[in-house]
């Protein structure tokens, strides 16, 4: 377990050390700056019936960064060390496949943990000026946060499986954005389909993560969601590990 | 000789290994298969929001618990509706104390038009207004929008939309979930016989007003009082709608037996049809039926008045009954007659009279209503524009 924590604290550092991270930052605080500017100016305007918390979770500029951010931390995760040569030492250090994967996996998650912090200043700023809740209960934010932990997981992990199958980081960001993108509009199909049958609908609504991040945002923990965000990210997590190790026994 | 040979094993090995590996991601696949579709049938929730506003009560839960049956529900709410959001979390927590006994399919009649058209035929829907559907064991009723919640409109004046004051739909989608369960009818009865509107023509406001009530899960029976020695006891209500003749004395006697014992009725007398028995029965309760007509002058030009017999009025909102119509208009075209009502009279027969439309500003009661001298009329018109209002009746 030590070899894995030096990796994860290595794979952390890595992240500041490098100009993307803080390019990443500071796209990301800009946008959901933005998106919380428009959903405060938006409720001045006239009487809405939820809170600028759940507001600021459901909102397009915030499913717009949400979906970005993703090929961005996570192009270089593999893709860089195979470009650099520096996965050879990597692999042939005394650490095993599965702890390399999952360190690169937990760093980048820490990362975009560390990305979200600052959104916590939003809703107590709001509190401050306004003296009025920005959520109606603290399950709220739990579960808001629960939501982007779970889909931060699942998407992350895609990242690191597009990062792991090319040396260009460019290439892993593009197939991971298309991945990312097209799994967020499957979500959409039950809003687009008319005719569909109810069982159809409930399957579709199964993978939405608008869906359920309205849930979750509003207080409400639904076990589907879970399961299905940890059962993929895991999945994920295991293709990456076999295509990591395919380059040792394909040689 | 030796390197072809390595060269195979090498082969083999890595045959070996990707078949392995194959193995594996099928095998992990199936198994995050196996736990999805086990979590999307058998899951929980839990409701950590402040007030719990989307948690079902014990009540629904345990007749939820009881239901035998599958209970679809089909909603047909446009998405402009402003509890539309509120309508589909409260659904997806029926669906989850449901334990797969609730099916429910949302049509947007906006957007799935054949759909909606399909649906509206079966379950004969002939309002516009948001609602939906519940249909158990071949039986349905609809639970409107406006049942659901009360909504304030003040804002409506600058600029705002309609804010929900109160959202009420657990109480309303399990009350006509156990009517429908319970399966037993109510039963309201049509009297026929004095010429009353005939419920044949399928377009008729009686004929609307019929699938109304029938698609809130009540019978609509047609009676004929002269064959009948009594109202039959299953019947709940009687509506008395228009009657061109009066009421004989031996149907006049069943009608008031059936109201001596808590019997309800409802009446809508039309002003220019002879019912003397009907509306003396009235009068016994505190309702007199005048002998007038409403009428109004509306100023069309500068020195020019127009006499118009069609009576502009609006619901009160203070009776239960009207409660919901509060403040909506309504145009009542021809001749109208006014109501006096006598609370003393109602008193002494142990009911409470409470008015539930009134004429807008300006109406007069009329009762030399076949006159055409103008000059006459606005004299009448004149002495009676007191503040108090005339209530009418049709």
């Amino acid at each position: 377990m030590r070899k894995f924590y030096t990796l994860l604290a290595r794979e952390v550092r890595s992240y500041f050390y490098s100009p993307i991270a803080y390019v990443v930052m500071i796209f990301f605080l800009i946008i959901s700056g933005i998106d919380f500017y428009f959903q405060v100016s938006f409720m001045n305007q006239r009487q809405v019936q939820y809170t600028i918390q759940e507001a600021f979770f459901n909102s397009v500029f915030f499913w717009f960064a949400f979906v970005l951010i993703f090929p961005l931390i996570t192009m270089r995760l593999f893709a860089e060390e195979f470009k650099l040569g520096t996965i050879e030492p990597l692999t042939t250090a005394p650490v095993r496949d599965w702890q390399v994967v999952l360190s690169k996996f937990f760093g980048a998650l820490v990362f975009y943990l560390i990305l979200w912090i600052p959104t916590l200043i939003y809703f107590w700023i709001f509190a401050r000026v306004t003296n009025q809740p920005a959520a109606h209960s603290p399950g709220a934010y739990f579960g808001s946060y629960l939501m982007l932990l779970l889909l931060g997981m699942f998407y992350l992990s895609i990242g690191c499986l597009t990062s792991v199958l090319t040396r260009n980081q460019i290439i892993a960001a593009i197939i991971s954005f298309c991945a990312i993108t097209l799994l967020f509009f499957l979500g959409l199909v039950q809003f687009i389909l008319l005719d569909v049958t109810s069982a159809t609908r409930d399957l579709l609504g199964y993978f939405s993560a608008i869906e359920h991040m309205g849930t979750f945002s509003r207080g409400i923990i639904d076990m589907r969601p879970i399961v299905l965000y940890v059962s993929m990210t895991i999945v994920v997590l295991m293709l990456t590990y076999q295509a990591f190790q395919s380059r040792k026994w394909r040689l | 000789m030796a390197e072809p040979r390595t060269r195979r094993r090498t082969k083999i090995g890595r045959v070996r290994i990707g078949l392995n590996v194959v193995v594996q991601v099928v095998l992990i696949l199936f198994l995050a298969a196996m736990v999805n579709s086990l979590a999307f049938k058998h899951y929980k929730r839990w409701d950590f929001s402040r007030d719990q506003k989307y948690a079902l009560s014990d009540k629904t839960k345990r007749f939820l618990d009881t239901l035998k049956g599958k209970m679809r529900i089909t909603v047909f709410f446009s998405p402009n509706t402003p509890i539309t959001a509120d309508l589909q979390n409260l659904l997806t927590e029926y669906q989850y104390a449901g334990k797969g006994k609730i099916d429910v399919e949302q049509i947007d009649p906006e957007r799935s038009l054949s759909r909606a058209k399909e649906l509206f035929d079966k379950y004969k829907v002939v309002t516009d207004e948001s609602l939906l559907v519940l249909d158990y064991d071949g039986r349905n009723k609809t639970v409107k929008a406006s049942e659901m919640a009360d909504v304030d409109q003040s804002g409506m004046a600058i600029g705002e939309g309609p804010r929900v004051a109160a959202f009420k739909g657990e109480q309303a989608i399990t009350s006509a979930m156990i009517d429908l369960v319970e399966g037993k009818k109510k039963t309201l009865a049509y009297v026929m016989g004095h010429k009353e509107p005939a419920l044949s023509a399928p377009t008729s406001p009686v004929s609307l007003l019929k699938t109304f009530i029938e698609n809130e899960n009540i019978k609509f029976q047609e009676l004929n009082l002269l064959d009948q020695p009594a109202i039959p006891a299953d019947i709940n209500a009687v509506m008395i709608i228009g009657p061109q003749y009066d009421f004989s004395d031996r149907e006049m006697q069943v009608l008031r037996d059936f109201w001596d014992k808590q019997g309800r009725i409802v009446v809508f007398v039309d002003p220019a049809a002879n019912t003397p028995r009907l509306r003396a029965f009235l009068d016994e309760l505190g309702v007199k039926v005048n002998d007038d007509r409403l009428m109004v002058f509306v100023r069309t030009g500068i020195q020019e008045l127009a006499l118009t017999r069609d009576v502009q009025a609006h619901f009160l909102g203070d009776s239960p009954v009207t409660k919901r119509l509060a403040d909506v208009r309504a145009i009542f075209v021809g001749g109208t007659a006014s109501l006096t009502l006598d609370p003393n009279r109602g008193r002494a027969v142990n009911i409470r009279l409470e008015p539930l439309i009134q004429a807008e500003k300006g109406y007069f009661a009329e009762t030399d209503y076949n006159s055409d001298n103008q000059v006459k009329l606005q004299a009448d018109a004149q002495k009676a524009a007191t503040p108090k209002r005339p209530r009418m009746c049709r």
